[in-house]
């Protein structure tokens, strides 16, 4: 018997029957697919760079890598966001150094000063009779990257084929659209762990695991709870589930006393849930059966970046998996803000914002935890693939611990490695 | 030609807060603030995390944020009073799911300022070296405390404690009391 046999058999819907219910473990160890992964699905798609209020005015940029390469995006003088490979195309030195800064109207390479506009010409290059006839500056400009602003976001792309931006997004547009909506950049933070990148956006797709890997949740929450899990077109994909309380901060309590060795006694205002009278938890589920928009959301854009957040607006962040090697990747962290919000409601986005998030967090640490285990797991043998079967009903959407979201991904991922062609899906699941 | 005025973290600003205290080298007082932080790395380093608690007033505030959030105000980490940080040191005890790793918190450079009402403002640096998985110790993190203390006792009792990470980008696990 091999070792894939001990899984059931797919159902014979087309949609499980297109979307991988087993998923190579290879997908997550083997360097070949990773270099694959860089050149076939990292450079062919588009990357969140940063939020527009982070390039307040002329010369701002900010830096990044796609597929491992430099990229800037630069605020020019004419108020253009333009992006760039961050390479000199004399030396490849860094032409914008760090992470952001200021840079209006041009700038100087610091190796040998050939100096660019803000619109990648070559504008200047030092002592220039020397190279004779042979330095056309026009074809020395700084290579472009194509660039998106959507929802206050921007977004890169290095393959100057890659789909309009809309298009790539699909129905993923007005739920991204609406989630933006009135929102900053208040702060970023990021951490990195040894494993691979999809260990962490399979995770942000995965509502199975809150209630067991997380002990605030399994003590305060655990149990099957309501929820859809949604297959959005073209390997996007969204969680919700409804904002109600019913937090059990008492088991919550007596979990953490039994750790602390000494007995607490907590307030549902201690606990990172907010509470909620009988009537507003009603109310609240009555208002996400009604439109899913009004619950809490993780909201996920092929490859690698996803959206979270709180129906009530508490707690919205946006984070982004790169991967730095195989096994080895960065997760940026973007806090968001309400545009005009009350000093006093900011300062406590700022207090709390990354608080569950990150690997510091109450929540994500257990994540990471997780993930680094699976990295070291998936070396071995015993099984070729992990199962991703959860939910077999025909259609895209399933129930909260379902794994639609999770097969979307894998099944376009399956398609930009095999370099089948990328059909982009239109139209709602659901009005 | 315009110059680019570039964000990194070897360009920001010191990560203390000024301070309005007057610096001492009184030292009698110096050796019981670094008594109290030898005591406090103790603690941390031996998982003896009531003990720990009893280092903070009940209304104290800890909080830890990196460098690159010094201009924006966003915190990693911000408990205020003495349940939030029952509350931490239980996650940090066991209520995470991962294993605890062997530690050392390494505090110095301890500048202590008096301040007009007594209480003492210390700013000092701290290198984390943890053990990790592999067996190898490693520094995991590295920063400055910008603490406020108040005498209690023989000893002192912690205020405020402020930490400010150097790193931009935070290591897997990054669980410990810093």
């Amino acid at each position: 018997m091999t070792a894939q046999a001990e899984h059931p058999t797919p159902p014979v819907d087309e949609h499980t029957r297109t979307s991988p219910m087993l998923v190579p473990r290879r997908n997550y160890t083997d360097p070949g697919l990773y270099e694959e992964e860089r050149v076939k699905i990292f450079r062919r798609t588009w990357q969140l760079i940063c939020h527009t209020s982070e390039l307040p005015e002329a010369g701002s940029y900010r830096t990044a890598r796609i597929a491992g390469e430099p990229v800037a995006v630069w605020r020019g003088t004419d108020g253009v966001i333009r992006g760039f490979h961050n390479a000199c195309t004399h030396r490849g030195v860094e032409v914008l150094l760090g992470a952001k800064g200021t840079c209006p109207g041009s700038v100087k390479c610091m190796y040998h000063a050939w100096t660019f506009s803000d619109k990648g010409d070559l504008v200047g290059v030092p002592f220039p009779r020397a190279y004779g006839e042979g330095l056309d500056k026009s074809e020395y400009g700084l290579t472009p990257v194509k660039v998106a602003e959507f929802a206050g976001l921007v977004f890169a792309a290095i393959d100057p084929a890659v789909e309009n931006f809309e298009d790539y997004l699909g129905e993923a547009a007005r739920y991204l659209r609406e989630f933006m909506d009135g929102t900053e950049v208040i702060g970023r933070a990021r951490w990195d762990y040894p494993g691979n990148w999809k260990l962490w956006t399979d995770n942000f797709r995965d509502n199975y695991h809150p209630q067991f890997l997380h002990r605030m949740i399994a003590d305060g929450r655990g149990g099957m709870q309501p929820g859809k899990n949604y297959e959005l077109a073209s390997g996007h994909s969204m969680l919700t589930f409804p904002a109600y309380g019913g937090f059990n901060i008492e088991k919550y309590a007596a979990g953490l006393s039994a750790e602390l060795g000494e007995n607490l006694t907590l307030t549902v205002e201690d606990s990172a849930s907010r509470g909620h009278t009988a009537q507003e938890q009603e109310a609240r589920l009555a208002a996400w059966e009604r439109d899913v928009r009004h619950g809490n959301t993780i909201f996920a854009v092929f490859p690698n970046f996803d959206l979270q957040y709180d129906a009530d607006g508490s707690s919205i962040f946006l984070e982004v998996a790169t991967p730095l090697g195989l096994d080895s990747t960065v997760v940026e962290l973007i806090v968001l803000g309400k545009v005009g919000e009350s000093a006093a409601e900011r300062r406590r986005r700022l207090e709390t914002g990354a608080d569950s998030q990150g690997s510091w967090g109450k929540i994500t640490a257990d994540d990471l935890e997780a993930a680094v285990r699976a990295q070291s797991g998936l070396q071995g043998t015993s099984l070729e693939t992990s199962h991703m079967g959860r939910g077999l009903k025909p259609g895209k959407v399933g129930d909260k611990f379902d794994e639609y979201s999770l097969r979307c991904f894998h099944k376009l991922w399956n398609s930009y490695i095999n370099e089948e062609p990328i059909v982009l899906e239109k139209g709602f699941v659901h009005e | 030609m315009s110059e680019q005025q570039v964000f990194e973290h070897e360009v920001l600003q010191p990560p203390t807060a000024p301070t309005s205290g007057t610096r001492t080298y009184d030292p009698a007082l110096l050796e019981r603030v670094r008594a109290f932080y030898a005591d406090w790395a103790a603690c941390l380093d031996e998982d003896r995390y009531r003990d720990w608690l009893g280092l903070f007033h009940k209304n104290a505030e800890y909080s830890v944020t990196d460098r690159e959030n010094t201009d924006t105000g966003l915190y990693l980490t911000k408990e205020r009073g003495i349940v939030a940080l029952q509350v931490r040191a239980a996650y940090v005890s066991g209520y995470w799911r991962m294993q605890r790793k062997p530690r050392v918190h390494l505090i110095g450079n301890l500048r202590v300022f008096v301040e007009s009402d007594g209480t003492l403002n210390v700013k000092a640096s701290v290198v984390l070296v943890r053990t990790g998985l592999d067996g190898h110790s490693r520094v995991h993190a590295a920063g400055t405390y910008d603490d406020l203390l108040a005498g209690k006792g023989e000893g002192f009792e912690i205020l405020r404690h402020a930490v400010v990470l150097d790193a931009d980008v935070q290591p897997y696990d990054m669980t410990d009391i810093v």
